[in-house]
Order: C-alpha cells, then sequence, then structure tokens
C-alpha cells in the first residue's frame, strides 16, 4: 500500500458480499471485563475496514431490519493505519448517535493508509421496527491493532459500552 | 503476559515493585480472597503502565473494586506532580463524572402505603432510560449548555429543579470553578443538547433500597440515616456530552504526547503535561463535562421527588427527601494534599475511584465537618449497598480516595451468556428486588454474578482504614437503563 496522493486504491465493494460477510463469522467478541473487545477479521485491508464497521452495526441493532434508504459519504484521515480504523468506526459511531441512524452496509471508494473515503447506507432509527442492542459510548484506543497473519489481515478494537 | 512480581505489605495492602519504565511502585488494596481474582484480570498490568507517567507521586493506586478497563484500570487512582506531571483523559474515562447520589427520606421501607412496584413504575415514567434516552427537558441551545457546563447543579435549581439547600450535599456543591465551554467541540454540544435529565444505559440505574444494617449510629444520623429508613441510590454521568468530550481530547492529547515525547505503553493512555495548553484545555473541557454530570442528577433527582410526591401523596415535610451526598467516581481534581510531610498541589485521577476525604477537610458541609465525606459504594442490583466516610488514613495513604462499587468479574458478554438459561426477572424477584428496565441485556449484563462480593469489597477498605462503615442498604426496586 502506498501513501495517498500517490496512489489510490479504487475498489468496488458489492452488497452481496456484505450480505455474505454478515453470515459468515467475520468478526467475534473477545473477553474484556468491562467493555466490549471486538476482533475482526478480512481477506485485505479494504474488506478489514469494511467488516469492523459492519460488526460495529452488528454490535449496535438488529440490522437485519435495517434498509437502505439513505447513503452518507465519510471522509476520513489519520496518522496511520490503526488510527485510520479508530477514526473511520469512530465517524461512523458519531453520525450514528447524534442523528438517530442505524447503518446497515458501507462501501470503500478510496482507500490508503492515511485516508479513506467511503459511503454507508441505512435508515433512521425507528423503535417500532429497530432494537438497539447497546449503547456503545466510544470506540477506544485501547489496545488498538491491525496484523497481517498471513493470508488474513486481522483487527482488533475494544469499544466503551 | 508478563508475570509482574507482587509483594505483599499488610493485611490488605500489596505492591508491585518498579521494574522498567515504570517510575513508582503499584500499590492495590485488597484482601487475599479478592487479590486472586484480581491476579486473574489483565488490571494489574493497567496499574504498571500507569506507574510510568510522568510526574506520578506515590504510588501507582488501585482498590478492591479494579478491574480491567481501557488505559487505565477502573478502580484506579493516580496523582500527578502539577508541575512535572500530567493529566490524562483516559485516566478519567469517557463519561466523566459518572457518579452516584444517595437520597434520604422520612418514609420507613415497611410502611410503604403502595407497592414498591407502583413507585418504580412512577419513576421509570418520569425519567427517561435506555440506550441514547433523551427528552426529559426542551433540547437545549448550544448557549443554555454552555451555561449548565459552566455553573452544573446550580443551573437546574435555577431552573427550578430542586433547592438550593441541595447544593451542600453535592461534591464541590455541584459546580468545578474554571470550566471552559469555549474549547469544547460543536460535536459534543450535539450530543448533549437533548440528553440532560436522562439516565442513560449501561450500568446506570436508579434503586430504591432500604436500610437493613447501621455499624455507626451516631454518624448514620448525622445523615439522616435510620434503620429500616427507605433511601434511593442514583447512578448516572455526562452522557453523550462527556463521551464527545473524552473522544476529542483523547484525539488532541495523542498528538501532545508524541510532540511532548512522552512514552506511553498504550495509547489509550495519551496524556498532556498539566501545564501545558493541551493538558489546560483538557482541563477545562473535562470540569464543563463534570458540570453537565451534576446538573444531570439534579435535574433527575428532581423527577424522582416529583413523581414520589404524586405516586405517594404525601407532603414534602412528610417525604423528608434530599441528598445524602453527591459523588463522582471519574474524575480528574487539582487538590491540596500532605505527601512526604510538605504540602502538595497534585491532580488526582479517580476512575472508578471515590473521593474519600476525612473529618475536618475544609472542602466538605458543616454537618459532615465531624464525620468526615460520605462515601457510597453500591453493589450490584441484586445484593446490596453501602455507605461509609472517608478517614484520616485515606488522606494519608491515598490521596483522600476509595473505592466505588464492587467491580466486575464477568464481561457483559460472558454475564449474558450466563444468564442465557434464567428467568431473570424472576431470579431477581426471589431475591426481593423488583426490576424496570429498558432493554432486558442490561438486566443480564448486570445480574450479581458478573461482579464481585460487595460486602467484601467493602471489608477490604474498612479493614484498611481508607473508609469506616455506617451502613448498609437492600435494594428493593431498580430501573435499568
Amino acid at each position: 500500500m502506498e501513501k495517498c496522493g500517490i496512489k489510490i486504491i479504487n475498489m468496488e465493494v458489492d452488497l452481496s458480499k456484505s450480505e455474505r460477510a454478515r453470515k459468515s463469522k467475520f468478526y467475534r467478541i473477545f473477553p474484556h471485563t468491562a467493555d466490549l473487545g471486538v476482533e475482526v477479521y478480512g481477506a485485505n485491508l479494504l474488506e478489514l475496514f469494511e467488516h469492523s464497521a459492519l460488526a460495529l452495526f452488528d454490535l449496535m441493532a438488529n440490522v437485519a431490519k435495517v434498509t437502505e434508504q439513505k447513503t452518507c459519504e465519510f471522509s476520513v484521515e489519520a496518522a496511520d493505519i490503526e488510527l485510520l480504523l479508530r477514526e473511520w468506526l469512530g465517524e461512523l459511531l458519531y453520525y450514528s448517535i447524534s442523528r438517530h441512524f442505524l447503518f446497515k452496509s458501507c462501501q470503500i471508494e478510496q482507500f490508503c493508509e492515511q485516508k479513506l473515503i467511503a459511503s454507508a447506507s441505512g435508515e433512521p432509527f425507528n423503535p417500532q421496527k429497530h432494537i438497539l442492542k447497546r449503547e456503545i459510548k466510544s470506540v477506544t484506543y485501547h489496545e488498538l491493532q491491525i496484523k497481517n497473519q498471513g493470508n488474513r489481515w486481522k483487527a482488533r478494537f475494544v469499544l466503551d459500552i | 503476559m508478563e508475570q509482574l512480581k507482587i509483594n505483599q505489605i499488610s493485611e490488605q495492602v500489596w505492591e508491585i515493585p518498579p521494574t522498567g519504565a515504570m517510575r513508582v511502585p503499584g500499590r492495590i488494596y485488597a484482601n487475599e480472597n479478592l487479590m486472586q481474582v484480581i491476579r486473574d484480570d489483565q488490571s494489574l498490568k493497567q496499574v504498571a503502565n500507569v506507574a510510568q507517567l510522568p510526574g506520578i507521586v506515590g504510588y501507582s493506586m488501585a482498590m478492591p473494586d479494579i478491574h480491567w478497563g481501557y488505559g487505565f484500570p477502573i478502580g484506579g487512582v493516580a496523582a500527578f506532580d502539577i508541575k512535572e506531571g500530567v493529566i490524562s483523559p483516559g485516566g478519567v474515562g469517557y463519561d466523566i463524572n459518572c457518579g452516584v447520589r444517595l437520597i434520604r427520606t422520612n418514609l420507613v421501607a415497611d410502611q410503604l402505603k403502595i407497592d414498591i412496584k407502583n413507585l418504580i413504575a412512577a419513576i421509570f415514567n418520569s425519567v427517561p432510560s435506555g440506550i441514547g434516552s433523551h427528552g426529559a427537558i426542551r433540547k437545549l441551545s448550544r448557549s443554555e449548555l454552555e451555561r449548565v457546563a459552566v455553573q452544573g447543579a446550580k443551573w437546574a435549581i435555577e431552573m427550578g429543579y430542586g433547592s438550593a439547600d441541595d447544593l451542600q450535599f453535592i461534591e464541590d456543591r455541584g459546580c468545578l470553578a474554571d470550566a471552559e465551554p469555549s474549547v469544547i467541540s460543536q460535536r459534543a454540544f450535539e450530543r448533549g443538547a437533548d440528553q440532560l435529565g436522562t439516565l442513560g444505559s449501561g450500568n446506570h440505574f436508579i434503586e430504591i433500597g432500604k436500610v437493613v444494617d447501621i455499624y455507626d449510629s451516631t454518624t448514620a444520623q448525622a445523615m439522616g440515616i435510620f434503620q429500616g429508613n427507605l433511601v434511593l441510590i442514583l447512578h448516572t454521568g455526562s452522557r453523550g456530552f462527556g463521551y464527545q468530550i473524552c473522544d476529542d481530547f483523547i484525539k488532541s492529547t495523542l498528538r501532545a504526547t508524541q510532540k511532548y515525547e512522552i512514552e506511553i505503553p498504550d495509547r489509550q493512555l495519551a496524556c498532556a503535561p498539566l501545564k501545558s495548553i493541551e493538558g489546560q484545555d483538557y482541563l477545562g473541557a473535562m470540569r464543563a463535562a463534570a458540570n453537565f454530570a451534576f446538573a444531570n442528577r439534579q435535574v433527575i433527582s428532581s423527577l424522582i421527588y416529583d413523581s414520589l410526591l404524586k405516586t405517594l401523596k404525601i407532603s414534602p415535610n412528610e417525604l423528608g427527601f434530599r441528598p445524602v451526598w453527591d459523588i463522582a467516581h471519574n474524575i480528574a481534581k487539582i487538590e491540596e494534599h500532605q505527601y512526604g510531610g510538605k504540602k502538595i498541589k497534585v491532580c488526582v485521577h479517580r476512575k472508578g475511584a471515590t473521593r474519600a476525604f476525612g473529618p475536618g477537610n475544609p472542602e466538605l458541609p458543616e454537618i459532615y465537618q465531624a464525620i468526615g465525606q460520605p462515601v457510597l459504594i453500591p453493589g450490584d442490583m441484586g445484593t446490596a449497598s453501602y455507605l461509609c466516610v472517608g478517614t484520616e488514613i485515606a488522606m494519608r495513604e491515598t490521596f483522600g480516595s476509595a473505592c466505588h462499587g464492587a467491580g466486575r468479574i464477568l464481561s457483559r458478554h460472558q454475564a449474558k451468556a450466563k444468564a442465557r438459561s434464567l428467568d431473570l426477572y424472576q431470579a431477581l424477584a426471589e431475591s426481593g428486588v423488583y426490576v424496570m428496565a429498558e432493554e432486558k441485556g442490561t438486566i443480564a449484563e448486570e445480574m450479581p454474578f458478573a461482579y464481585k462480593d460487595v460486602g467484601e469489597v467493602v471489608d477490604s477498605v474498612d479493614a484498611a482504614g481508607i473508609v469506616r462503615k455506617v451502613a448498609r442498604f437492600k435494594p428493593l426496586g431498580v430501573i435499568k437503563g
């Protein structure tokens, strides 16, 4: 991967793939006494970032009941790849909480180590239809980690709940 | 995880001798049994990590309710020299000034004329609770929120929530001076705009309890507490306003950590020198969030008061409703302490720890001068809560600090898994506790088996001498967020 401004990776992530990811075990919870530890897997960095967002959506609400009525654009920058992941998740969480909005899917449009441009789709929270699973206060920096494990990538982050 | 060396200093005190980058030893207050549980957690490593931060004075301390948090352990106390030391947003936590308020009444629990379920339902209907709860009072504009951020509980009283007499029973009279709203992001104001007067979710609760044991009747009497007394406990904090402020300032202090070349073993320990502009900005913003939390508990307390009067159909004099004490247990404060034979000024971080000032402290109101500061240690929702007072020993050993609760042993996820086979409402009803919750999930996460034995935790701090037990309450009814 190269720095932004030199080469931008363009990649389409089709929604059927997101759906498949949702059904497979693309993330797991690891025990953390006070908070929620999340471990996410992806075939490449881009998929890892997409799966991390899907894991966040899934931990917030019953995503199966969320429809993609509106798409929001996100542009996130950070000093390194791990901080970029936290910023990406932090932006999604902030939008979701401040607008009372639930996401179902996302598409990363441009991606490099320090910058990401993406869109995410969902609909406003409707108490008649949606079930919120937990209040997530923030995506913490505690033991934030991205690792290449040969044929796959792994991310770990802790959500404050 | 590398094994840390731990030496037992006395029956209730353990020490991690400094190794590697640790600047001071770690100190843990716990009995042997609790220490065995603590050893299984990753929190001792976090005690050692905090000991590495610049300007730490004395020890990186932990109370017996310590458990694995993010960055700083929960149940941690660390004081930093104001000239050489740092301030860390992660050392306060996301829920800035999360705290508890104990409220006394004139009522005798067993003589209530109505079912406890009706009282719980009335409070449940008047205080918005649950995930992202909002709408207790009208949405506040930025300029109104700035007033809340500067004035704290006093703002709520001016708006008609409670009485001016309440202020003397709140830590710092419900207002930290020198709050600085101008350094707070628009995002924080947005998140706080409709959340004042709301309980939130997670471990936040309102509990109606009954005094079942009095250990020191003179002290209990001074606080207006008697055997069989009906009391209320309210646990909440600064809601989205505080969460966003913490989030924003971890980001800026991470940059400061690099700028001032501070070595940290975990990014969540991001910190800035106290005297730096970044450190001062965070201090100002954190005080604003703390004031929001004081106002929040004041508004909720007033909503509870109104619903009790209406439901019980009695006069204010018959109800006798007033705060016993309102404490912050996620906060950093500039305090003066005696240390090493001289007076020093330090920034005391209490993350999941309670201030526990001893008798005669000028910070305490007149009526508590002789007995010391009330310290409320809530347990899990099925067991018990304790009222204690701070001591001289706490002033000498722990910068006037003690534990804040029972302390988790199971993660929320593990608690939920364990609860799957149980009828939770039934299990709690059998132990005499009626529970109402916005979401059933939070009940599972907060079941008694997810926590250490609060009685043992309190006995440990009492035996160490950093608090003195005054009374014990049993929960009768609980509202969970």
